[in-house]
């Protein structure tokens, strides 16, 4: 673009009808400060000033200022995007800010619901648990139950007492022996509970054995309660007393602690 | 009373002033004074109100929005303010091509860094009314050959090439018009424009 070319486009420059490529070279020489160039300019933007004045100015609506005002805002301010006539939002626009808010209130009760279904599934389990702990403790004691009905309906039933020692003062005991069948059931109440590495075990005193003899070893609940069946009481006429003792994990051939029950035989 | 008025009144670089420390009344100010004839300018090139509204809101939010940065002693705070709604017209009208998307941005660039001249605008002293009149009686003065493509490239925001194609001219013809077109109107508004 020669000298004469750049001076004849500052018109269309000023009137902005010029290709990019042509903006950007006139652009250029104005910013030059070329005076011949500036002066065309200058009187050009003055006569594209006036333009504008060919249009009939049009009232305003109203409520375009207050939208204006309401968006500078202190609380609008960083906000770059503009904020926009109502009149103007699309119908879909206007409804998803409330399905949003709908959306989310219903995904945040869905959740909720959920969290209280899950703490009543976790509830309803544990008392299932608790539920099949009682039973399995109600069939051991309906068990109990025959096992001494089994015992007590015979008429040769003897019922010998066991009593706490000074290590367990009130721990007591019962042995329902069936002198006939020479079988018997012991129960030992009050015991204290007992690490897992313990057992208790009930000896014989037998007037045949120098030492007592191992009739079995057995453990106790959270009460205390604690059981064993005597299946064969062999020479019972030599049988002298029960005791109790607390052995390692599976029992000892002699008791190796103090003695928590003991119970003589008498009266025979 | 209404020369107290007038003596109160802010002027135009001191509202501007006030808008760049955010002083929300003197924007509502120059609102009051420019919204309807530049309303009125966004109408012609739009001929959609709706529109036409947009723009106004995007120009005065900008403003806000820009104001510190822009100079403070700003001249011709009304030719300014026209260049920048134009510009923001013909970009809303230009919307469809992306090459053209951001003229305005373009142009208020290059005029805000090289339009801060007062003496490239129409005096002051003329009242809006009157400089409207004149206008519109020089205007008239020039031929409609030469008019129709200023007109067409300042309120419809054709290009040369576009006026050329819609007016079935070649290109070199359109240019020739423009140039002289504009040349011409210079010179009437020089004998009708002067008080």
């Amino acid at each position: 673009m020669n000298r004469d070319e750049i001076k004849d486009s500052i018109a269309a420059y000023c009137l902005g009808v010029l290709d990019p490529e042509e903006k950007k070279i006139i652009a250029e020489q104005i910013a030059s400060g070329d005076p011949e160039i500036l002066r065309i300019y200058n009187e050009m933007m003055q006569v594209t000033s006036a333009l504008p004045y060919e249009a009939p100015a049009k009232k305003t609506p109203r409520r375009l200022k207050t939208s204006i005002l309401a968006a500078i805002e202190p609380e609008n301010k960083p906000a770059t995007q503009h904020v926009y006539l109502q009149k103007k939002t699309p119908l879909w626009n206007k409804l998803s800010m409330p399905f949003s808010v709908a959306t989310v209130i219903a995904l945040a009760l869905i959740i909720m619901y959920s969290a209280i279904l899950n703490s009543e599934i976790k509830t309803l389990r544990s008392q299932i648990s608790i539920g099949q702990e009682l039973m399995t403790k109600l069939r051991n004691q309906l068990a109990v139950q025959r096992q001494i009905l089994n015992i007590v309906q015979f008429s040769e039933l003897r019922i010998i007492k066991v009593a706490g020692t000074e290590t367990s003062p009130t721990s007591k005991g019962k042995i329902y022996w069936d002198t006939e069948q020479n079988k018997a059931v012991f129960y030992a109440y009050d015991l204290p509970e007992l690490p897992s590495d313990k057992d208790y075990q009930l000896w014989m005193i037998r007037s045949d054995y120098p030492d007592p003899v191992d009739a079995g070893i057995f453990t106790v609940d959270e009460n205390g309660f604690g059981t064993i069946t005597l299946d064969v009481i062999s020479d019972s006429q030599n049988l002298s007393a029960f005791a109790v003792s607390v052995e390692p994990k599976g029992g000892m051939p002699q008791p190796t602690s103090d003695i928590y029950l003991i119970g003589g035989i008498s009266g025979r | 009373m209404l020369k107290s008025k007038i003596a109160t009144a802010a002027t135009d670089s001191e509202l501007f002033e006030k808008i760049a420390n955010l002083q929300r009344d003197a924007l509502s100010e120059l609102y009051d004074r420019y919204a309807n004839r530049l309303f009125g300018l966004a109408y012609k090139i739009l001929n959609h109100e709706s529109l036409a509204e947009d723009v106004l809101q995007e120009l005065f939010v900008y403003l806000w929005e820009n104001a510190q940065k822009l100079d403070k002693k700003r001249g011709n705070v009304s030719a300014w303010l026209t260049v920048l709604c134009r510009n923001r017209c013909i970009d809303k009208l230009r919307n469809l091509s992306s090459t053209q998307r951001h003229t305005a941005a373009i142009d208020d660039a290059i005029f805000l860094n090289m339009s801060n001249d007062e003496s490239a605008n129409l005096p002051d002293i003329l009242s809006y009314k009157e400089t409207q009149v004149k206008v519109k009686l020089a205007l008239q003065q020039l031929p409609a050959e030469q008019l129709q493509p200023i007109m067409m490239a300042y309120f419809e925001g054709c290009s040369q090439s576009e006026i050329a194609s819609k007016t079935n001219q070649s290109l070199g013809t359109v240019k020739t018009k423009v140039c002289l077109g504009m040349q011409n109107l210079r010179t009437i508004f020089e004998t009708e424009l002067q008080p």
